[in-house]
């Protein structure tokens, strides 16, 4: 039965900051209550971002997919509260969209996690999901020194077919920073060699036809 | 343009990877991670109707039924159940007596078609 003015999960955290959300979640051995109350507003505060960004990946997973894949993310990002370095930011805005950068993160790791068909390892401690513990706005494409380069970049992926697309970012799931994108298993290759009723030899030139084409389009339009 | 080779690789092919992640994101292939790519994506969803399902209005039930939650969805390749069948009643059809040919080819449909089903 519910209580008359009992507050509920969301009136209880409602005027809290979203860090404030994130710290709470990371109690959830010590206080599961309070950390499943703040979890609570922080999904409400959250999911329709979320699911806005999850439909980058409807082409690869589908509508039912992208809800799925919403929820996994906040569900991890409860999961993973603790690994939220704060920095106690007075800006309201840049807390809430590095918070989302963070977010982005998850979602990103899942979605090359799916890929590589292993859903249940920890997403957030791989390499490449490192919490940035420093502001990643040097790594924002618009900013970076090359930035006329990276515009290059993104009009050239627009060239790619859609087969290359596939490819080229299946095999981002098995990239690692600074060393590149490794070198795609067999079975998921069957995978790809299946969808496109092709074979593996095939599949890889594809990757290298893309990436050259990639090339190509910059060295021909850059300055 | 000299193509990479086997295990070898263009030594720039790997600042061209990263360059191609961070182009991937900021085109909208993937989600924003730095605030600058929020902050874009932010601006063109809320030109969006963005539709809640029901789901999502409970979401304390999602977080007590994470084992069923984490199933990962992802592209799946057409089950050619159709072909597999075809391929074994063509065999069938060759009646009562089966030749070696025949039933080599039957192990080699079905092995086929298991292995199909199996990476599904």
């Amino acid at each position: 039965m519910v209580v008359a003015n009992q507050p509920t999960a969301r009136t209880r955290f409602a005027n809290d900051s979203d860090e404030d959300l994130l710290f709470y979640m990371s109690l959830r051995s010590e206080d599961p209550t309070a950390a499943q109350d703040a979890w609570e507003e922080f999904f409400f505060r959250h999911r329709e971002y979320v699911m806005g960004v999850c439909r980058r990946f409807q082409r690869t997973l589908g509508d039912l997919g992208v809800e799925d894949f919403t929820q996994n993310t906040l569900v991890r990002a409860f999961e993973k509260a603790y690994t939220f370095k704060p920095l106690g930011c007075k800006d309201t805005g840049q807390s809430r969209a590095r918070i989302r950068g963070w977010l982005g993160q998850i979602a990103n790791n899942l979605f090359f996690s799916s890929l590589r068909r292993q859903p249940k390892i920890s997403f957030v401690d791989e390499p490449r999901a490192g919490v940035p513990e420093t502001s990643t706005q040097d790594e924002a494409c618009p900013e970076s020194p090359n930035s006329n380069r990276c515009s290059l970049l993104r009009k050239a992926l627009g060239t790619l077919s859609e087969r290359e697309r596939e490819v080229l970012l299946a095999s981002f799931a098995w990239y690692e920073p600074g060393v590149g994108c490794q070198r795609m298993p067999s079975e998921e290759l069957k995978v790809l060699m299946d969808r496109y009723d092709t074979t593996a030899v095939n599949i890889r030139q594809i990757r290298t036809r893309a990436l050259d084409k990639l090339e190509q389009y910059i060295a021909s339009h850059g300055n | 343009m000299a193509k990479s080779k086997g295990k070898g690789k263009k030594p720039d092919r790997h600042v061209l990877e990263y360059e191609i992640l961070q182009a991937m994101r900021a085109e909208g292939w993937l989600a924003p991670e730095t605030e600058a790519e929020v902050l874009e994506a932010e601006i063109n969803l809320a030109a969006e109707q963005v539709k809640m399902p029901t789901s999502f209005d409970y979401p304390r039930e999602l977080l007590h039924r994470t084992d069923s939650v984490r199933v990962m969805h992802r592209f799946q390749p057409k089950i050619e159940i159709a072909q597999a069948s075809e391929n074994l009643a063509r065999a069938a059809r060759e009646g009562g007596t089966i030749s070696p040919e025949v039933e080599e080819r039957m192990r080699r449909d079905r092995d086929a078609a298991e292995s199909k089903s199996d990476d599904k």
